[in-house]
């Protein structure tokens, strides 16, 4: 009787240790690459190119957004999926140009857009786009949708921005089916 | 024999109640273990299923719809139009097919564009081969007869006007599987300009901006579904609140009404002050996709009986073969190259005689009830615009470069523009006003048309961009504003999609400010509001064109250039048979006749109530006096050399006493009277334009409620789709079971071809760290659980540790 209540045991102690391990992973990653993106960020704002913050990267910091309210200062990302996300908000492919354009960032309820829970219309937003320059930004509305049976409907060139990430954010599952929309405009 | 064993173990009673905690577990060890073990692996099982959904998504990981092999929508549409054109009336059957593609029961919303002249005066639900009439209904009471039978499980269909050309269609408790079709006929008025008839069908719309603050504030509101919805009952207590608060206070929102409701509600954008009805009239929208063309398709047949022989039919953004039916005399069948077209553009159908029959005057009669309806058609002299006295034009063009231009729309109006200021005279001034969220002036002030100052409005055209929102007011009122020269002929020339809310503040707005001057729309894209293109050229005395194709630029625009340059035809007057005249309830639309431009004719809807006794008069008086049976047009020229010339247009009044089939549109001018046969919907076009003239009224400031009473009137008894009044049908029977529940499902409208806007899908954006942290928490727990006695014994002995050092330390 010993040995399965051994398996079982040592299985546990395997999904703990995963488990753990997997949330610490994904905490420290999203702030670790925060280094070397900042230092790909800085190449790209001095050179103009498309720097990767290391070598195997899929993806390449596009912009940078300071909320002074909460203290937040990310790089942003090319790219919304899921190698993106994990080390910074992305840059949705199929909107628009950050700055000129209307965009979409999306970024994860539980590591960088964590802020976005307490954040007000009104607030003032910076973004800095590849060419360095700064654009101002101020949030005009926050909205809850529930993706089910919608898309987010951008106007290309109306130069607003759309900060996505999931909602509620304190819950478990991870397949939500509900979005918190902060749409800004240039102020 | 059963029980020769005793069981090992009585779990109910335990043997002793004395269980010391920490020692004596060789007696229990052996069947807890096993309970405990089962128990665990089941938690173990029901762990994995938890992890299983992890292992499918990685982490953070987007599922874009598209690529993802999106499954098809839950509702797909199609709609199915039968035209059938007789002479100046269009008959529309339009049936729309909902189909549920899900497993779950289902209620459809659609919020549908249609002309904005469409009388809708028929609605039927079709399930399976069941047909339910719809019955016309004022507004509040169909609504609540719908929802009633929603609610209790029973089929239903509601089709209610948001605008003259926007319709919300829902339909309740469609079952998994079914189709429903819901069939509206409507009458619609055929245009007829510059020799050609046209017919218009919208499929899809721009989606409108809307200005003003919203009345409901959603920031941090938990969600229901669609939480943004709203009754419009709540929106004015909203407005007052919102009023009354200050905006710094956006954040608290301790009195917010959110109505659970969200049947109603189909649209994007929040209600404002300005617009109440905002999310009835923004559906959602998509882009069109490859993989949406199972939804969203329209067919259509076409017969056109025009009475007379034609030269030609096409359409320009579609493809079209046509043929004359055999055995038929002037009639002639359409058909689309494609058996279905996709629904992101609007389908324009012209049709031109052959030139010996250009009509010039026409007159259509239908007898209801005693009543005497009528359509007359009267073309003005065509005159050459150079024999004509021309006066200087002082010309203020207005080019909308809101967001919902971007694309080709803003290209084309960029071009319109460019043609419009190369064609300037020397004589000219000119000035070009570009709007979005606010406006610029080119210049202060009307300027002439030396080289140079056009060369700055080409390159200042060049430089637009199309950006930001549609706030049309204050471009209007600059536009407007601005006082022509002496001799000067103003003339405002608004190029836009007419993608806004607010039609009717704009409409006042325009009447209030237009002074003498005039104001023509040139309608831009795909889908443009045509409701706000015709109304607004109609309040401004000037005319409208549409540039729906970058082809046909040149040619539409020549066409608005032949009605600036040339004079308008005023001091116009009309002149009605004397027992008309005679008779004080004759109804006459439009009340006021309007200027008319090169190429157009007047089209006037006339109804003679109580139409026996007129007979009897015209008895009494002699039938051979055919001289006072007439509708006569007179008006004034003025040559170059300023003399006034006068001219007239007449056509004989036919009360339909002898009706003979007949050529229904006399060619030739002041002809022998022609027998007109009865021509049917005659009398819902009558009833469609005094709806349109007391909405008007609205929008010039009458009181609502005498609008409204004065509107249910003509509706009900026309069965007219009007603003106040709706189409509901019910099914006697229930079908959704009670167990089950009904979802909404709305039905997107396709973005127009050539717009520049994007259905973004939304990323997954969880990382999953709540997940881990709990898998794991569980997982630790069990592992406690399944160890106890371990953990118990080593806790035990880890705690003695601690006490025997906290004695140590106390000795110490």
């Amino acid at each position: 009787m010993a040995k399965p209540k051994l398996l079982v045991s040592l299985l546990l102690i395997v999904i703990t240790a995963i488990g753990f391990g997997n949330a610490a992973w994904l905490s420290v990653k999203a702030e670790l690459a925060q280094v070397l993106i900042k230092r790909a960020w800085t190449e790209t704002l001095q050179t103009g190119d498309q720097v990767r913050p290391w070598q195997w990267a899929d993806t390449w910091p596009v912009g940078r957004m300071v909320h002074p309210n909460s203290n937040t200062d990310l790089y942003i990302l090319e790219g919304a999926q899921g190698n993106a996300l994990a080390f910074g908000p992305g840059r949705h492919a199929n909107a628009g140009e950050l700055g000129s354009e209307s965009s979409v960032i999306g970024g994860h309820k539980d590591t960088h857009f964590a802020f976005l829970e307490k954040v007000n219309v009104g607030d003032a937003l910076q973004l800095q786009t590849l060419d360095g320059v700064w654009h101002p930004y101020r949030i005009s509305a926050k909205r809850i949708v529930d993706i089910q049976d919608q898309d987010l409907h951008v106007q290309l060139n109306q130069k607003r921005l759309y900060l996505v990430t999931c909602y509620p954010f304190h819950t478990i599952s991870q397949n939500n089916h509900v979005r918190l929309v902060v749409e800004l405009e240039p102020s | 024999m059963l029980f020769s064993k005793t069981p090992k173990r009585d779990y109910f009673n335990p043997p002793s109640t004395y269980k010391p905690w920490f020692r004596d577990r060789q007696r229990a060890a052996q069947p807890r273990k096993h309970r405990l073990l089962i128990l665990v692996s089941f938690l173990c099982f029901l762990l994995g299923l938890m992890i299983s959904p992890l292992s499918r998504a990685e982490s953070g990981e987007l599922i874009l719809k598209s690529e993802d092999g999106e499954p098809s929508p839950a509702l797909l549409h199609s709609t199915d139009v039968d035209l059938k054109v007789n002479g100046m009336i269009a008959h529309v059957t339009y049936s729309q097919k909902f189909t549920n593609n899900s497993n779950k029961w289902t209620h459809a919303v659609y919020t549908f564009p249609l002309n904005e002249n469409a009388a809708i005066n028929s609605m039927e639900m079709l399930i399976g081969k069941r047909i339910i009439r719809g019955k016309i209904k004022q507004k509040e009471e169909a609504k609540k007869a719908f929802e009633t039978a929603k609610k209790a499980g029973k089929k239903a269909s509601l089709t209610e006007q948001q605008r003259p050309n926007l319709f919300t269609q829902h339909v309740a408790n469609i079952a998994p599987g079914e189709d429903i079709t819901v069939t509206l006929q409507y009458i619609q008025q055929v245009a007829y300009q510059n020799g050609e008839f046209s017919f218009h069908l919208p499929t899809t719309l721009t989606p409108r901006y809307i200005p003003g603050i919203p009345t409901k504030d959603l920031s941090d509101t938990v969600l229901v579904e669609h939480a943004y919805a709203g009754g419009s009952e709540t929106n004015n207590a909203n407005e007052e609140h919102r009023h009354s608060e200050n905006k710094s206070e956006r954040g608290s929102h301790s009195r917010r009404h959110i109505t659970t409701d969200n049947t109603f509600i189909s649209g994007w954008a929040l209600p404002t002050n300005e617009v109440s009805d905002a999310d009835k009239i923004t559906p959602f929208m998509i882009d069109t996709l490859p993989q949406n063309n199972l939804t969203n398709q329209l067919s259509l047949t076409a017969t056109i009986n025009a009475g007379m022989a034609i030269n030609s039919i096409c359409s320009k953004g579609h493809q079209v073969q046509w043929h004359s039916i055999d055995d038929t005399k002037y009639q002639y069948r359409v058909l689309l190259d494609d058996t279905q077209i996709t629904m992101d553009r609007d389908l324009w159908l012209h049709w031109r005689p052959l030139n010996t029959a250009t009509p010039q005057a026409a007159y259509f009669a239908e007898n209801i009830d005693n009543n005497h309806y009528a359509l007359v058609m009267l073309t003005p002299p065509q005159v050459n615009p150079k024999d004509l006295q021309d006066f200087p034009r002082d010309v203020t063009f207005i080019i909308d470069t809101s967001g919902s231009m971007g694309g080709r729309p803003i290209e084309d109006a960029k071009a319109a523009l460019k043609l419009a200021i190369e064609r300037l005279d020397t004589k000219d001034r000119f000035n070009i006003v570009a709007f979005s969220s606010n406006y610029t002036k080119l210049f202060s002030q009307p300027t002439n048309t030396q080289p140079h100052n056009i060369n700055t409005a080409l390159s200042f055209i060049s430089g637009l961009r199309a950006n930001g929102g549609t706030e049309m007011a204050g471009a209007l009122h600059e536009a407007l504003k601005a006082e022509p020269q002496e001799n000067f002929i103003k003339q405002v020339v608004f190029i836009t999609d007419g993608a806004v809310g607010n039609e009717a503040a704009l409409f006042s707005l325009i009447k209030q400010e237009l002074g003498s001057a005039r104001l023509f729309t040139v309608g831009i894209g795909s889908a443009p509001n045509s409701y706000f293109m015709t109304r607004a050229a109609q309040f401004g005395r000037g005319s409208y064109v549409f540039i729906h194709d970058t082809n046909n630029i040149q040619k539409e625009m020549q066409r608005l250039f032949t009605k600036l340059e040339s004079p308008v035809l005023s001091n116009l007057s009309l002149i009605l048979p004397k027992n008309m005249r005679l008779n004080k309830s004759v109804e006459v639309f439009p009340k006021r006749l309007p200027d008319l431009y090169a190429g157009e004719p007047l089209l006037i809807n006339i109804k003679v109530p109580d139409f026996d006794s007129i007979k009897h008069i015209d008895n009494v008086k002699g039938s051979g006096n055919n001289l006072d049976n007439n509708v006569v047009l007179a008006g004034t020229l003025t040559d170059t050399n300023g003399n006034i010339l006068k001219w007239q247009r007449s056509v004989q009044v036919q009360y339909l006493t002898a009706p003979s089939p007949n050529n229904a549109i006399d060619n030739a001018v002041n002809s022998p009277p022609a027998h007109s046969t009865q021509t049917t919907g005659i009398a819902t076009a009558w009833a469609r334009k005094k709806v349109a003239a007391l909405m008007d009224e609205k929008a010039l400031g009458r009181n609502e409620e005498d609008v409204e009473k004065d509107i249910l009137k003509v509706a009900l008894p026309h069965k007219l789709i009007t603003a106040y009044t709706s189409f509901v049908a019910i099914e006697e029977t229930k079908s959704r079971p009670e167990s089950t529940n009904a979802s909404p499902q709305h039905v997107k409208n396709l973005m127009p071809q050539g717009m520049q806007m994007r259905a973004i899908s939304y990323p997954q954006t969880s990382a999953g760290i709540n997940q881990h942290l709990v898998i794991s928490a569980l997982s630790l727990f069990l592992l406690m659980l399944l160890n106890m006695g371990e953990a118990r014994r080593y806790l035990f002995a880890q705690y003695r540790i601690f006490k025997e050092d906290k004695g140590i330390t106390h000795n110490g």
